[in-house]
């Protein structure tokens, strides 16, 4: 059901959600020039990092910007909605080539992209 | 029934399938985020066939992205991110009635992006001149220096200088990796859909500000303005995932 009253954002919640994308934006230049994977022994940090950094801007925009957390739960369950379907594309997609043979191991030969 | 006595003192009537203006606006939300779902998917399908080509070639994905001016892509994040904030500012004006506020607000946001399209063109021409555009002018071989021109030349100066002073890894010299045109297509092919959008969304916001010139919008009757925003928000969570993904591969 559609909730019966007009929800208005105050300018001064915009402005504090730009200073907060506007923080994430410099941390995401920050992470990216400290070598994570070699401070950490290996892995894939900076990348998750990035990821993450991504997603938390992601997230203030859809709740704030786009007025999700106001609204309705049937508007909650269109935009997830969305990003179910994403998780399932990724999840079957990695799922397959995950479990694939490596590139070095694959018989394809690696330099078929050669212009 | 307040709510009745509102509408029909609207200029804006509320359909006839509707109960109300408040179902009826939920229905544009919902119809929009429909939309972005399949918005999601498209961008979406992109980012993986981009994941997994970086699996496997993550060196020339390092390199590629090497070749990128990371700076500008960083300035435009930020000019993007305040685009949106003068699109939620447009909104906000179309919440309290204000038809001159959606005006005021959206032809700054039509400005801001249009910062935006203007630094995204420098770059494609800058390698565009560094011949690293696919299938128009790619080469294996980086073109000489003399040849860039005066501003790629400057362009080139300035990245290694700061990659200098940032104590980063410069872009090496040499040849280029022959996979590196697969990262430069990702490039091309995502940003040019992305600054597709953002053009269709200029259009649109032309759109709207004739509307509201004309007094279309009251506090009761925005949902154009409502809607156009999420697109506009959406455009730049796109964005948002392809700064990192594109511009700031810098460790191996």
């Amino acid at each position: 059901m559609a909730e019966k009253h007009d929800h208005v954002v105050s300018p001064r919640l915009y402005v504090s959600v730009l200073t907060a994308l506007m923080l994430l934006l410099a941390l995401t230049l920050v992470a990216a020039f400290v070598d994570l994977d070699k401070l950490l022994h290996g892995g894939y940090w900076n990348m998750s990092l990035a990821i993450v950094i991504a997603i938390f801007k992601a997230i203030l925009i859809i709740l704030f910007f786009m007025h999700v957390k106001y609204a309705s739960r049937v508007t909650w369950a269109f935009a997830s909605a969305a990003f179910v379907w994403l998780a399932i594309l990724l999840t079957l997609t990695f799922a397959d080539y995950g479990t694939r043979p490596t590139p070095a191991e694959s018989p394809v030969p690696s330099h078929r992209l050669t212009p | 029934m307040s709510e009745h006595l509102v509408t029909e003192t609207s200029p804006h009537p509320v359909e006839h399938q509707f109960e109300d203006r408040y179902q009826q606006k939920e229905a544009s939300t919902l119809g929009m985020w429909t939309f972005l779902a399949t918005e999601v998917l498209f961008f979406g399908a992109l980012f993986v066939s981009y994941t997994l080509y970086r699996h496997q070639y993550p060196d020339a994905f390092r390199q590629g992205s090497l070749e990128l001016k990371w700076y500008l892509g960083g300035i435009n994040t930020a000019v993007l991110l305040l685009s949106s904030f003068c699109m939620a500012m447009a909104v906000h004006a179309a919440s309290v009635g204000s038809n001159s506020g959606i005006i005021r607000y959206l032809i700054l946001t039509i400005a801001v992006a249009a910062i935006f399209l203007g630094i995204k063109a420098t770059e494609y021409y800058i390698e565009y001149r560094e011949q690293l555009v696919p299938a128009l002018n790619f080469s294996l071989a980086p073109p000489p220096e003399q040849q860039l021109g005066a501003l790629t030349a400057s362009f080139g100066r300035f990245d290694r200088w700061l990659a200098t002073r940032l104590h980063a890894e410069p872009l090496p010299d040499g040849p280029r990796s022959p996979n590196e045109k697969l990262f430069m297509l990702f490039y091309f092919v995502m940003t040019a859909i992305h600054a597709t959008h953002m053009i269709i969304g200029i259009a649109i916001m032309l759109v709207l500000i004739w509307m509201a010139r004309r007094g279309k919008f009251s506090r009761e009757y925005h949902n154009p303005v409502e809607c156009f925003g999420l697109y506009w928000h959406f455009v730049d969570i796109v964005w948002v995932f392809l700064f990192p993904a594109l511009y700031l591969l810098r460790n191996p």
